[in-house]
């Protein structure tokens, strides 16, 4: 029997081009972010005074050409890379784990206090409007403010829509039968969360990890355009930050901005890309007609 | 045989609706289960077969309100289920009764291995038995069904519904509870694998020697299943008799008419006579009979009290045999 991890692997691979072109292009940014960017030399760690040339635009030396301070910006933007993956992917990871724990247990014992409760919790931090308390609170914590703050800071909000939905999937899962058997069968709720749920949600989970680590990534950029974010550690958001700051626009130095955008872009679209993909191999009518379009079906 | 496992008294059960609707699933049922006896409950779809089970094996919804008693007996000790918590409940659950659930074809994880879902039953329920002795338990016990033990790797979604409904009455007995709970044990399954799971339900039973209780609707699985059999109407058992008594001599016109509605092969072709009609309060209290309604025989007392008529262990409640 094959493996059916890498069966639908190799199924998302052959079929869908979106997947394979997001996957390609975000094993590329991680190799270039948590790769290449630990060969960085030092005075190109932190946006600060380089001792590169002043804003000369991309030469075989320096291919992403350098800032307004003369630093190499082809390392300050793999740095910036690095941390705003960094940043998406915790921020992602913590608000997962907080949706799942409390959409889990809101979603379990919906019918009674503790249910309630959690409902009201998680449906305040959804109508809570977050960009004005974000903002706030990276002010507020601004002398302490680092890539895992922000995750953290960011995390405060960004559990709150997929726990609500996941409490709406755990109350459909409930009137399963296999759920009443598991609780018949005096299985304790933390095994049948493991057993019985999880399996159920972990593809629904990865998705919304997705979603969450593209929205942080986003969220990061606004904070660092207000000035709210650590300003002199290289991420996306203060790339841009500096690029506005300096007026690279009007004095032409077009390629610190286009450099950080196409990187922009090309993450969060391949984040995007993997997502749909996914979630549309999910969905087993539109899998089965592009399996069948692509003959796969009729191999495997 | 005559010492009494299950005995319930006066059990009501409402369903509540909506603010003061209340719908009575269950109306006054008194009901004994001898030990080891393999007993049945027949009645169309909505007489109150599954309510009735929901509250023997306490898994009955938080909208349920119950009165009564229901007198379960584990180790020459009562246990009444009603007034037990749900800590004291579980660790009655599996060693004084198990359940094969209504739909039990959809009662096994479909994304979890079959051995994996034993297991996590077993472990959680036996802790005098390490893993590998859980291990050799599953596999024997499923050898001894004629299942070869490759089928414990198996997911539960590959298995047939055939197998599955096998797997789920292996669950349900390889712990060997006193008294084990079928829930319309062969619902949706052809004619072939409904004999062969009736076959496992009997062999279960000779070999366990625990007492069985069936509810379907299916009058024949009751025929070829039971020993004994309770008929229930619109919550209310209407008839009781052991299961050749009944078939050869049913009472209650209730019963005639859900014997004779099995069809049979090479029976006369054509149409239906309809000569019932539907009453449209079978769910509530009523004075006197629930059937009358639909009953070609009914008379006027039907319509005040309800006359119970016993010879022996047949008992039907009907004012047609009232002397």
């Amino acid at each position: 029997m094959r493996n059916s991890f890498i069966d639908n692997i190799s199924n998302l691979l052959l079929v869908y081009r979106g997947f394979t072109f997001g996957i390609i292009i975000l094993v590329v940014l991680l190799f270039l972010g948590f790769g290449l960017s630990n060969f960085a030399p030092s005075n190109d760690l932190l946006w600060g005074m380089g001792n590169a040339p002043f804003s000369i635009p991309p030469t075989f030396n320096y291919p992403f050409g350098t800032t307004t301070n003369g630093q190499n910006l082809f390392w300050l933007l793999m740095i910036a890379i690095k941390n705003s993956m960094l940043l998406g992917f915790l921020t992602g990871a913590i608000s997962i784990a907080i949706a799942t724990i409390m959409g889990f247990l809101a979603g379990r014992f919906s019918s009674g206090i503790l249910g309630d409760l959690l409902n009201m919790i998680i449906d305040s931090f959804c109508v809570i409007p977050g960009l004005p308390v974000l903002l706030v609170l990276a002010f507020a914590l601004k002398n302490y403010i680092n890539v895992v703050m922000i995750s953290l800071i960011l995390s405060i909000f960004g559990w709150a829509w997929p726990s609500k939905q996941m409490r709406n999937i755990v109350m459909n899962l409930n009137q399963k039968q296999f759920i009443m058997t598991s609780k018949f069968s005096g299985l304790n709720t933390w095994k049948t969360f493991l057993h019985d749920y999880l399996p159920y949600v972990l593809p629904w989970l990865l998705i919304q990890f997705l979603g969450l680590v593209n929205w942080a990534i986003g969220m990061e950029v606004t904070i660092a355009i207000f000035g709210m974010s650590n300003m002199s550690v290289p991420t996306i958001g203060t790339s841009i930050y500096w690029a506005y700051t300096n007026q690279t626009l009007l004095l032409g130095q077009w390629w610190w901005m286009t450099f950080t955008l196409i990187l922009t872009i090309l993450l969060m679209l391949s984040i995007y890309m993997v997502s749909m993909s996914i979630s549309d191999y999910l969905n087993p009518r539109t899998r089965l007609t592009r399996l069948q379009k692509s003959k796969v079906l009729e191999e495997t | 045989m005559n010492e009494k496992v299950i005995e319930i008294e006066n059990l009501k059960a409402y369903y509540r609706i909506s603010g003061n609707i209340n719908v009575l699933a269950l109306d006054d049922i008194n009901l004994e289960v001898k030990k080891g006896e393999f007993a049945g409950i027949a009645g169309e779809s909505g007489s109150g077969k599954t309510s009735l089970l929901k509250v023997l094996t306490h898994s009955f919804p938080s909208s349920m309100e119950i009165k009564g008693k229901v007198v379960i007996n584990f180790r020459d000790k009562n246990f009444d289920v009603l007034t037990l918590n749900e800590d004291q409940i579980q660790s009655l659950r599996w060693k004084a009764w198990s359940y094969v659930p209504q739909a039990a074809m959809n009662s096994l994880n479909p994304m979890a291995k079959i051995k994996d879902i034993f297991l996590e039953t077993l472990e959680s329920n036996d802790k005098t038995m390490n893993r590998d002795e859980f291990r050799k338990k599953m596999e024997d016990a499923f050898e001894n069904v004629g299942l070869s033990k490759q089928f414990l790797n198996f997911y539960a979604s590959r298995l047939s519904g055939g197998m599955r409904q096998r797997a789920i009455i292996l669950l349900a007995t390889i712990l060997k509870p006193n008294i084990i709970f079928l829930d319309e044990p062969t619902t949706g399954l052809d004619l072939i694998t409904q004999k062969d799971v009736i076959q496992l339900l009997q062999n279960m039973h000779d070999e366990l020697n625990s007492t069985f209780l069936l509810v379907t609707h299916d009058v024949s699985v009751h025929a070829q299943a039971t020993d004994f059999v309770h008929i229930m109407y619109a919550g209310q058992i209407v008839e009781s008799a052991p299961t050749k008594e009944l078939f050869h001599n049913p009472l209650h016109p209730y019963t005639k008419e859900l014997i004779n509605s099995v069809p049979i092969i090479g029976g006369k072709r054509g149409r239906i006579e309809q000569n019932i009609r539907i009453s449209s309060s079978i769910a509530n209290s009523v004075q006197g009979c629930k059937f009358k309604d639909r009953c070609p025989y009914a008379i006027p007392s039907c319509g005040k009290y309800v006359y119970t008529y016993k010879k022996g262990d047949h008992e039907v409640k009907c004012n047609l045999y009232e002397s």
